[in-house]
């Protein structure tokens, strides 16, 4: 094997350490096979079969790859109008194996058709009403690989119509959205971009995003968004503070509590040319796919970006 | 050259040798999970490991083409990836 990974360029830094931690920790044959029994035989679920057939379940698209945040039942207080709403939150992606593709050692496409809805039963209050059709592309494409960091890029690239719940604001755009993913040593880095960052009270993780929607609206209907073009600058930041601890004495899959803030800039705009959407919550997921959680929501969404503030509880799937 | 990774020990070895060296531990198997073990890289984190895999698997003479960032996006645990990878080259 020596010789074998040794003549592979990109893999030339890696394959004496991995050799030599081989050798050392060489598990007995036995204990490979019963391993590999135990992975062969692990359950599957009809979510699993779901997703092995490239179809994934999620709260919404947003570039996340891999079911991030689950699709969600809630029931909402508004905090302005003191009325409660019913609101949903999913987005449907299907990305067979068979629409994708490498592009030569550092990158790899792969196509993606996806339907996201954020529905609520009074459209008047909630700032997150809207359906979004894509079709497009993602991305991950390997930007530095040193011996010390490695730096990738997540990237999607789509074709969107963008409408209101009611299709009375109706927009068509381009959407890139990405992330970059930084890997020190090939493990975690210091400030816990993609990774878990122990602060004493648990597990600290962040993510940046940055995209642009550039287009079209071909109706203008109730947004605040209000010339003909659309050019929205966007930028967003998750971060989750887990508590495994918590988790396991409950003996549940996964504690946290998350914060996703998105800024839109619209430099097109006379009028409102900067909006902020913020999510904020408390998640307990029960099982890797089924999940319940208290958000707080606050601020202006596309393609209206009403602004709202409201409370309230939630039931979440993902696959 | 013909595909050296034969059997599923085979893939098992290379993966488990992979994250090994990656993590400086001795004490991988195909248990070892990403959320509770190896710092919980997210799942777009997780992907940049198809980089890395992949090439040792070309490395053995075997076609990669199968194999998807998305596989490692969703992996749990490092014997899902020596599933993902087994898939590809049987």
């Amino acid at each position: 094997m020596v010789p074998r990974i040794a003549s592979c360029g990109v893999a030339l830094a890696l394959a004496q350490s991995v050799l030599l931690a081989q050798e050392a920790s060489k598990p007995s044959t036995n204990a490979v096979a019963t391993q590999a029994v135990k992975a062969q035989t692990k359950p599957q679920t009809v979510f699993d079969w779901l997703n092995a057939n490239g179809l994934r379940f999620q709260r919404a698209f947003d570039g996340q790859p891999n079911a991030a945040d689950p699709a969600t039942v809630s029931f909402l207080s508004d905090l302005g109008k003191k009325s409660t709403v019913y609101d949903a939150n999913f987005a449907l992606i299907y990305q067979p194996d068979f629409l994708a593709t490498t592009l030569g050692d550092n990158a790899y496409l792969s196509g993606l058709a996806s339907i996201e809805g954020a529905l609520t039963s009074d459209n008047s209050t909630a700032a997150d009403d809207a359906w979004r059709f894509r079709l497009g592309l993602d991305s991950d494409f390997l930007k530095h690989a040193g011996d010390k960091h490695m730096v990738t890029v997540y990237t999607t690239l789509n074709a969107m119509y963008e409408a209101d719940q009611a299709f009375r604001t109706r927009k068509i755009t381009a959407e890139l959205i990405t992330t970059p993913s930084w890997l020190v040593d090939k493990q975690a880095n210091p400030i816990g971009l993609g990774w878990d960052l122990d602060v004493g009270v648990g597990k600290f993780q962040w993510r940046p995003y940055f995209g642009v929607d550039v287009g079209d609206t071909l109706q203008h209907g109730p947004s605040a968004e209000t010339e003909d073009t659309v050019l929205r600058l966007i930028g967003r930041v998750t971060a989750r503070l887990s508590f495994p601890g918590a988790a396991k004495v409950l003996g549940v899959h996964d504690l946290y509590l998350s914060a996703d803030d998105k800024v839109y800039g619209l430099p097109l705009e006379t009028k409102e040319t900067v909006h902020n959407y913020f999510v904020g919550g408390l998640r307990v997921e029960v099982s890797k796919a089924i999940s319940l959680g208290v958000t707080y929501t606050v601020g202006a969404d596309a393609p209206d970006f009403n602004y709202t503030r409201t409370v309230g509880a939630e039931f979440g799937v993902k696959f | 050259m013909a595909c050296l990774l034969q059997t599923r020990d085979d893939v098992s070895k290379l993966v488990i040798g992979i994250f090994t060296a990656i993590f400086k531990r001795s004490d991988l198997t195909e248990n070892t999970s990403f959320t509770t073990d190896l710092g919980n890289p997210d799942a777009i984190t997780r992907r940049a490991y198809y980089f890395i895999v992949k090439p040792a698997v070309v490395a053995e003479g075997c076609s990669a083409g199968k194999l998807s960032p998305d596989a490692f996006g969703k992996a749990e645990t490092l014997g899902d990836i020596v599933d993902d990878v087994w898939h590809c080259v049987s």
